[in-house]
């Protein structure tokens, strides 16, 4: 009997079976290769979302330290340590998790704000998190600015770690511009950029002084 | 034989368009499409992913057991799409992998993949099945690269993310969300089937959609030989 009008089950079953190893047989060899360049590519994308936080100048990122959830890192330039970078991780967005970057200079106060993934919709949410310089037919061959605007993430530049607490977009009674068609993004973004700034304020740190996170 | 080699890369494109004509994949037309560069992207991955599963599809349709082909193909399909993921994620820009990573996975479940791999895959020679893969990819990325052009100028003003009219209104929500596609894709649809009701009544004829496409005399599910 050919193979293509089987019908016996145990027939049936080990030819499943043995599509689906070669199957997984090569998607290993795949995974194992492309294991290296992915992690490089992340560890890129970090950097650089690290470098667009408008951080004074800094040559190395420094330790990390755990604190209510979030990481916070040391940036130094040279000996000196320059500011902080908070990293923090919500899942109250639209589709999965948003991991957010938060830059604070040594006074406190926020220099940027970076997203540094997320998978939230395409043209609605994905705006709360892109930083995409839009170009016109009037500067199509322009110089594209190193940090992008962005409406919502770039309201909070300059306030102090120690105002926050209470930061809200202004659908829910806060200060803060939301995007249309994007509410529960912005929403999410916000509570946890202010849950970022309220965990580097408590940190026992005595930032403001010059003195190290730790 | 020239002739027959090129109609079976080019029949994706206008004659059997996959998205216009099968309306097969509506899911990443609809759900992929609110900018130019996102519709160009997904249709470049599922050109990948189709040529690639078309080929291995039609070198083992010959020795897969009839009753558990579809189980096969899917698997088949799915190792694909992970490879292409994986791919993506290592070698792409950053902003591309971002713009696209969600809706990857999403191939396996494209209707065009397993279409084709149902419909002309397991009964072609393989160099007729990635021809026809790479048509039917080029006529999904055209079409979609269409309706992002289109769906992202009304939205904003842009294409291909460069702003055409600088005063373009931002707060026009509907072309870009899925009730808004629906609507152009129908439109689209109307114009394409006022130029075939067109070409027909110039040779004095009715339109028919290529035979095949008839529900019944369509081997796509292959209803009737599952006993």
């Amino acid at each position: 009997m050919k193979l293509r009008d089987q019908e016996n089950m145990i027939v049936l079953g080990i030819f499943l079976g043995a599509t689906a190893l070669v199957a997984a047989l090569v998607l290993a060899v795949v995974s194992q290769l492309t294991a290296e360049p992915i992690r490089e590519a992340a560890e890129r994308n970090r950097e650089q979302a690290f470098h667009r936080l408008l951080l004074p100048e800094f040559d190395r990122i420094g330790e990390s330290a755990e604190h209510d959830g979030f990481i916070f890192y040391t940036v130094y330039n040279g000996e000196q340590a320059v500011g902080f970078v908070g990293q923090g991780v919500t899942r109250a967005g639209y589709g999965g998790e948003i991991e957010v970057l938060v830059g604070f200079d040594r006074s406190g106060k926020i220099t940027g704000v970076q997203i540094l993934r997320h998978k939230e919709t395409p043209g609605l949410g994905a705006n709360v998190c892109e930083r995409k310089f839009q170009r016109t037919i009037f500067n199509i061959g322009g110089e594209v600015p190193a940090v992008p605007e962005n409406r919502l993430l770039d309201q909070f530049n300059g306030l102090a770690a120690f105002s926050a607490g209470d930061w809200r977009i202004s659908k829910d009674g806060g200060e803060f511009e939301y995007l249309t068609g994007a509410t529960v993004t912005s929403r999410a973004v916000t509570a946890l950029i202010n849950d970022i700034a309220v965990a580097f304020a408590g940190l026992d740190s005595g930032i403001g002084d010059g003195e190290d996170i730790r | 034989m020239k002739n027959s080699m090129f109609k079976d890369f080019s029949k994706g494109i206008w004659k059997e368009n996959p998205v216009l004509v099968l309306l097969l994949g509506t899911c990443p037309t609809l759900a992929l499409t609110s900018s130019a560069t996102n519709g160009f992207g997904m249709g470049i991955a599922t050109t990948c992913v189709l040529t690639g599963s078309n080929f291995v599809i039609s070198l083992i349709a010959s020795i897969t057991p009839k009753k558990i082909r579809i189980p096969v193909y899917i698997v088949v399909i799915a190792a694909f799409v992970t490879v292409v993921d994986l791919l993506l994620q290592a070698y792409a820009p950053a902003a591309l992998y971002e713009a696209l990573g969600i809706f990857i996975p999403l191939i396996v479940v494209n209707c065009i993949v397993l279409g084709r791999a149902e419909a002309f895959a397991s009964k072609n020679s393989p160099f007729r099945s990635v021809l026809d893969g790479l048509g039917m990819g080029l006529g999904f990325t055209l079409t979609l690269t269409m309706l992002g052009m289109i769906r992202e100028f009304l939205t904003c003003g842009a294409v291909f993310e460069i702003k055409l009219i600088p005063a373009w209104t931002t707060d026009f929500l509907l072309p870009g969300a899925a009730p808004g596609a629906f609507i152009i894709v129908g439109c689209i649809l109307a114009v394409k089937n006022y130029f075939n009701r067109r070409a027909a009544i110039r040779n004095h004829t009715l339109y028919v959609p290529p035979q095949g496409l008839n529900c019944r005399n369509c081997g796509i599910c292959r209803i009737s030989d599952d006993k």
